[in-house]
């Protein structure tokens, strides 16, 4: 082949390798197709072109022709210093090796040697600005000598594949670029920020503008420590964070940074320090999620998990929680150790559901396991237990409200519980129902309406109704049915008052009989000041009242007893006026029947209900107020004849005149006369009463001449009428010569 | 003084003190009338009721030896006769059904119970 032939034929070649490459986009078919160029235009049936691959020191086969399938694409060469190839590109030029089984300075890939090569030239390509991309590499299947000629033909087509190769890559790379800055657009919660080796930025994408507040004309040519607090600022953190980025290609970059206004903004990302595809470090990207709104939402949970610990350690009340499955305590705040006088720390070790359980006393066991399964359906409890201290073996109260707590799908994964001492309100309670039972009266309790609610044991025991039967109103069972409408009226009363009280009558069961119970309640009320409850008693007053009405008698007795005898006086009077010569004459009269009737009084008040004034009392009384002239008297008789109260007045009244009688013209007007007073207790089969003989006998007496004229006076209408009229009684008057005889029959009470 | 007159009326007594119904009986006396009774015990008092066909006007005590009058009132009141309570209770004390009943209280002056009979009787 001539010299000259080849010279047109090499650029026929290169003139129809230029349209081709104009005309196809692809680079691997242009590379293909430079690969036919040389081959043919040296003459050989291998040729390919290598790309280096700086991650591992490697050249790939990117395109080649006349190699067997599984080389092109697929087969790398080494780029060890042994290898012509990297000689090649480290020499920067052609590097041509005519016979390798005579060549000592490389060693050669085995494919190359499966293909049967034995000679081959090496040409470097490089993109623009001498950046190396690969090798343009053709193989003779026998030794060699490439000439002058075919080295320029080849240098010429590597010269025209860098800036082709850098084009098509350019391009790609644009390519990929528009991709992601299309993602980047939808990106708006992102911070996206780019720059250079000396971190000065080049790029403010996506988010960053929103997110930060800069606009991308603001922030290009900073560095990007502007988007850092002054505090990480002046603690060198931006700086810090590009050197771990650079030693370990990137860093997390997690915390609050400073937006455009001076507010904070908390940024979760990396920073990704940028290289070259032969390391050098090109910049760094920054790309971070707006995270702030979870932060803070973080924060606060936190700041209410903390403040949850703080009310659970403060708390008196033990607050703890359990794990549903095991029922092993998760949470447990100190007022634990208080109240069981036991440690957490020793609570807790082992099965601490176990330990909890041991320290119950054993007959409270089966309620509390019973509560546990409850919670752990689903329910809410509430139950009462004792337990044991280790400590000191006292016992303890316990009140525990125990609650399920759900996942998502409505499982109990824990439960909740608030248990609280009821130790010292236990014996409270105690007391008080010692108290409520022990009183005698009957206590009861009722709602705001007045509907009972609860009553105490003597409520039952008394009348017979259980505390069931008495809810409501069935306590009015109890009640007196002529007292119902006033218990009720009260009710009403009390609702508006406050106060409730009534007298009423309430059976007793056992006797059947009703007595009377004062029944009275008072409001229990709340802060507020609206009623509760009531509380009430129902006292047993029978006694009192049987005395009050008694009482009442006596009183409207005593009244009528008193009016009476003021007006028997003002009788008495006014017939002593009637009989009186003068006022002196009515004084002496009227003083001395005013006396007899005071001694009757002073007599009748000494007196108990079952005590009677007898006889001999009676006629003693009388005649001792005759002074001096008892010598003239002779009494026959016996003691203690009771006489009616009702009777003692009148009778009284008739002695009196008897003996004033006798004073004034009488026995006992004349020394030598006597009064003999005798009497004696008959009993008549026929009366209802004994009675009582009285005989008024005066003896020895010289009576006057006209005594039997006169007309009877006060004395002897009190004997022949009162006494009859008054008290049943039979009597008699006779004026004998030498004297007064009067008989008085009486009936007397008897004994 | 005897402006008031009780003339031909027949006025029945029921007092159990006898000097109290003396002096009632005389006083009725004094103004024309004729007494039926007196009577001192609620029995005496309605066997006189039961046995007199006429009578005016009725003066009563209402405590009769511990009993009370209201059962020979309750057959006065029956009879449509102009009754007069005198005692020393309480006007309290007297049952409802006689709350028109007329009523003195002890002490009163015997004129006093003859005037309030007449005006009764006048009512009526």
């Amino acid at each position: 082949m001539t010299s000259r032939s080849q010279v047109e034929r090499h650029q026929a070649a290169l003139s129809a390798f230029g349209d081709f490459v104009l005309n196809n986009a692809d680079l691997d078919d242009i590379l293909t197709e430079a690969c036919r160029h040389v081959a043919r235009g040296l003459d050989v049936e291998l040729a390919k072109v290598i790309e280096i691959d700086c991650s591992n020191d490697t050249g790939l086969v990117r395109a080649g022709v006349g190699w067997r399938p599984g080389i092109v694409g697929q087969e790398r060469v080494s780029l060890s210093e042994k290898s012509s190839e990297a000689f090649a590109i480290e020499e920067e030029r052609p590097v041509i090796s005519n016979d390798i089984s005579r060549e000592d300075r490389f060693e050669f890939p085995q494919f190359l040697i499966d293909h049967g090569v034995a000679a081959l030239v090496n040409v470097p390509i490089f993109l623009p600005e001498r950046v190396p991309f690969g090798l343009l590499q053709v193989d003779a299947r026998e030794p060699r000598e490439f000439g002058d000629r075919d080295i320029h033909f080849l240098k010429t087509y590597a010269m025209i594949l860098g800036p082709v190769i850098d084009r098509h890559r350019t391009a790609a790379a644009l390519k990929i670029a528009d991709g992601r800055l299309k993602l980047i657009e939808n990106a708006r919660a992102y911070v996206m920020i780019v720059s250079d080796a000396d971190d000065r930025i080049t790029d403010w994408l996506a988010g960053s503008e929103e997110i930060l507040g800069w606009s991308a004309d603001e922030a290009i040519g900073r560095p990007t420590e502007m988007i850092f607090t002054d505090e990480d600022r002046s603690a060198n953190v931006p700086e810090d964070e590009l050197a771990r980025a650079s030693d370990s290609g990137s860093t997390i970059n997690r915390r609050w940074h400073q937006r455009r206004d001076g507010s904070r903004v908390f940024l979760d990302g990396q920073t990704i320090a940028v290289r070259d595809s032969c390391g050098n470090l090109t910049g760094y990207l920054k790309i971070a999620q707006d995270v702030t709104e979870r932060v803070q939402t973080e924060l606060a949970l936190r700041e209410s998990e903390n403040r949850f610990r703080q009310f659970g350690e403060a708390s008196q009340d033990i607050l703890w929680m359990r794990d549903a499955q095991t029922l092993q305590w998760q949470y447990l705040t100190p007022a634990f150790e208080n109240i069981y006088g036991l440690s957490r720390h020793d609570a807790l070790e082992g099965n601490d559901f176990d330990n909890w359980i041991d320290m119950i006393l054993e007959e409270d066991r089966a309620l509390v396991l019973d509560a546990i399964k409850r919670v752990r359906a689903g329910n809410h409890v509430t139950f009462d237990y004792r337990i044991r201290r280790p400590l000191d073996g006292s016992i303890r109260w316990l009140r525990n409200t125990d609650f399920p707590l759900t996942d998502a799908q409505g499982n109990v994964t824990l439960i909740g519980g608030v248990g609280h001492d009821m130790t010292e309100l236990r014996k409270t309670e105690l007391r008080l129902k010692v108290l409520m039972e022990g009183i005698p009266q009957l206590v009861w309790r009722a709602d705001k309406n007045g509907d009972w609610t609860w009553s105490s044991p003597q409520w039952s025991e008394y009348t017979g109704y259980s505390r069931e039967d008495s809810k409501g109103d069935g306590w009015l069972q109890a009640f007196h049915p002529d007292d119902h409408a006033a218990a009720r009226s009260a009710w009403t009363e009390a609702l508006s008052t406050g106060n409730f009280a009534v007298e009423a009558r309430i059976r007793n069961v056992s006797s059947q009989d009703y007595r009377w119970f004062q029944t009275r309640a008072l409001p229990v009320r709340n802060h507020g000041g609206s009623i509760v409850e009531w509380l009430g008693t129902s006292t047993d007053i029978h006694q009192l009242h049987e005395l009050q009405g008694r009482q009442q008698v006596l009183v409207a007795e005593l009244q009528h007893r008193t009016r009476n005898l003021m007006a028997v006086v003002q009788s008495m009077s006014q017939k002593t006026i009637r009989a009186s010569a003068d006022l002196a004459d009515f004084k002496d009269r009227f003083g001395h029947r005013l006396e007899a009737l005071s001694r009757v009084q002073a007599l009748l008040s000494r007196l108990n209900d079952s005590d009677r004034i007898t006889f001999d009392e009676l006629i003693d009384a009388e005649l001792r107020a005759l002074d001096g002239r008892v010598g003239q008297v002779i009494l026959d008789g016996p003691d203690g004849v009771r006489l009616r109260s009702s009777t003692v007045q009148t009778l009284a009244m008739a002695l009196h005149e008897l003996a004033t009688n006798a004073i004034k013209h009488g026995a006992l007007s004349q020394p030598a006369a006597k009064l003999h007073i005798s009497w004696s207790l008959l009993c008549d089969p026929g009366s209802e009463y004994p009675l009582l003989r009285i005989d008024w006998r005066e003896m020895g007496v010289t009576m006057p001449p006209d005594v039997a004229q006169r007309p009877g006076g006060h004395g002897r209408e009190l004997i022949e009428q009162a006494l009859p009229y008054q008290l049943d009684a039979k009597t008699s008057f006779t004026l004998h010569p030498d004297g007064v005889h009067c008989t008085i029959l009486l009936p007397v009470s008897a004994n | 003084m005897t402006a008031l007159s009780l003339s031909n009326c027949r006025i029945l007594l029921v007092e159990d003190e006898y000097l109290l119904a003396a002096e009632l009986r005389d006083e009725l006396q004094d103004a024309g009338a004729t007494v039926v009774g007196p009577a001192a015990s609620l029995s005496k008092a309605l066997t006189l009721i039961e046995g007199t066909k006429r009578i005016d006007g009725a003066v009563l005590d209402v405590n009769l030896r511990g009993e009370t009058a209201f059962p020979a009132a309750a057959i006065l009141q029956e009879r449509k006769v102009p009754t007069l309570f005198v005692s020393g209770y309480d006007p309290k004390a007297i049952p409802q059904r006689f709350e028109h009943t007329p009523h003195c209280e002890k002490p009163v002056a015997v004129r006093r119970v003859i005037e309030t009979l007449i005006r009764t009787m006048q009512r009526t």
